[in-house]
């Protein structure tokens, strides 16, 4: 790996590093207990109603670090519904009208700089019906994909190079039934431009 | 047809031998999904749900098929997807999602199937699988995630629909000649032809794609697929951050149309899924892994 190639990746990785999460924004979907750490038996700071709004600044499992503009705690990932118009780290738009800023709906926050570069190398066609209806099999592109096949001792290094460790664990059963989950109190509004903290 | 009597001769047994069934479903595959422990299955408990899941058991062993058909159905299958879509031409990048695959589904009951995992250069959010141990992301996708443990998700819910061969069961349910009509075109492919795929064969995987698989089996790929990721050693809320972004899409984007034509909707499936969650809260320390992600998955121009 050369030098130049090096840097780069050195470059993304902590400037991607820096925007990760950030400035994700996000509505809770029902009352939410905020809590000083991201544990269930965690003290409860307050209780967040229902349709607070949330700026999202970390993450820890099924648990966001969160800020309502007002104080700052953890809540369940799950009572977080994000934000649509949710375009962080994108090239400022000539201007800012309603239909502009749908044009950017596909680029989402992703912690990821969103460079005219990425755009092009990604510029291609995408699978949509269209496509796949018209598609021809295509065994030439078959066998490329041995090359870039594993084997599972490859996979078991890559998980030893950063300390992944498996465990057993038994797939959800039929006799632990699933109990419905609240429903969401509040649906997402997409016009909804009020004040986010 | 054929396919009409075999899966009448299916319901026959099952209704006249309920006792069987369930034994075929303790001993079979299926009771991977029940997953619970030996005193857990010894409780079996004969509510609607268990005798439904046996049923659908007893269809795949209905079914027949080995796992030589299985792969050569899904090598079609795959010929077909990469005709729709070439692979990224970043060997590193393909080489990396390999490995992360391969460790993934060597936390499953298929370690051995010769798995396959390709970034397809699309700019649409979408991932497939293909019967046998194929499994495509897509560029689109791979780029709205920040993290492995993300990756990981979504590639443990594509190889989920590997294991319980949601695609040959969906392709059997729509054929119209069943499942040995399927063996047949898909062995019409091999031998002196060589490239030759048989067009009807073509047709069928194309419409199962673009129908999309049972519901049902979505959500069951969703379930298995952030246990897999658990197993694997992954903080398994990647797949809930990843439904979590493609539910915060305008659903009219084109870039999701396939996608959303041919699954459950995201809030859907978080809403599915978040029992099971509750239930991993202890594995949430498990590691996300953004630094290596986004190394790998970074192209430099």
């Amino acid at each position: 790996m050369n030098t130049l190639r090096l840097s780069f990746i050195i470059i993304s990785v902590l400037f991607s590093t820096q925007l990760l999460a950030a400035d994700k924004l996000g509505t809770l979907t029902r009352d939410t207990e905020l809590r000083k750490a991201p544990s269930k038996s965690a003290d409860i700071i307050t209780i967040l109603s229902a349709d607070n709004k949330v700026r999202i600044l970390n993450r820890q499992g099924g648990w966001y670090q969160v800020n309502n503009g007002i104080q700052a705690g953890w809540v369940r990932l799950l009572t977080v519904k994000l934000y649509r118009k949710n375009t962080i780290a994108l090239p400022t738009p000539k201007n800012t009208d309603e239909e502009d800023e749908d044009d950017l709906l596909g680029n989402l926050a992703t912690g990821r700089e969103q460079s005219d570069e990425v755009t092009a190398a990604t510029a291609v066609r995408g699978i949509d019906e269209e496509v796949l209806q018209n598609a021809e099999p295509d065994q030439e592109a078959l066998k490329l994909l041995d090359q870039y096949a594993a084997d599972a001792s490859t996979g078991q290094a890559a998980a030893e190079e950063v300390g992944l460790k498996n465990k057993k664990l038994d797939y959800f059963g039929a006799d632990k039934k699933p109990t419905p989950a609240p429903k969401p109190k509040v649906e997402e509004s997409d016009d909804d431009q009020g004040d986010w903290p | 047809m054929k396919s009409i009597s075999l899966k009448s001769a299916a319901i026959l047994l099952f209704a006249l031998l309920p006792l069987t069934v369930m034994a075929i479903d303790i001993g079979g595959f299926g009771a991977m999904i029940g997953g619970g422990s030996d005193d857990e299955q010894e409780g079996v408990n004969l509510d609607l749900n268990q005798i439904f899941e046996g049923a659908k058991d007893i269809g795949r062993t209905v079914s027949g098929i080995s796992e030589e058909e299985e792969i050569e159905i899904g090598r079609n299958a795959a010929a077909v997807l990469l005709g729709a879509s070439k692979p990224v031409d970043d060997v590193a990048l393909q080489r990396y999602v390999n490995k992360i695959g391969r460790w993934v589904v060597s936390q499953t009951e298929r370690p051995d199937l010769p798995w396959h995992f390709c970034v397809l250069d699309s700019s649409h959010l979408n991932a497939f699988a293909a019967p046998g141990g194929y499994v495509f992301i897509t560029k689109g996708l791979l780029d709205t995630m920040s993290s492995e443990s993300e990756l990981a998700a979504v590639l443990a819910h594509e190889s989920a629909h590997v294991l319980q061969k949601h695609h040959v069961k969906a392709m059997t349910n729509f054929s119209n000649s069943g499942v040995s009509g399927l063996l047949k075109l898909a062995s019409q492919t091999q031998g002196a032809q060589g490239n030759f795929m048989a067009t009807e064969l073509v047709k069928e995987v194309k419409e199962m794609y673009l129908r999309g698989l049972d519901k049902d089996d979505e959500y069951e790929a969703d379930r298995m697929g952030v246990i897999i990721a658990a197993r694997a050693g992954y903080d398994p809320f990647g797949l809930a951050t990843v439904l979590q972004t493609l539910d915060s899409i305008n659903p009219d984007d084109e870039t999701v149309s396939l996608l959303f034509k041919t699954h459950p909707s995201p809030q859907a499936r978080i809403t599915e899924l978040e029992p099971v969650l509750i239930t991993l809260d202890d594995t949430g320390a498990q590691p996300q892994l953004n630094n290596r992600f986004i190394a790998s998955t970074t192209t430099p121009e």
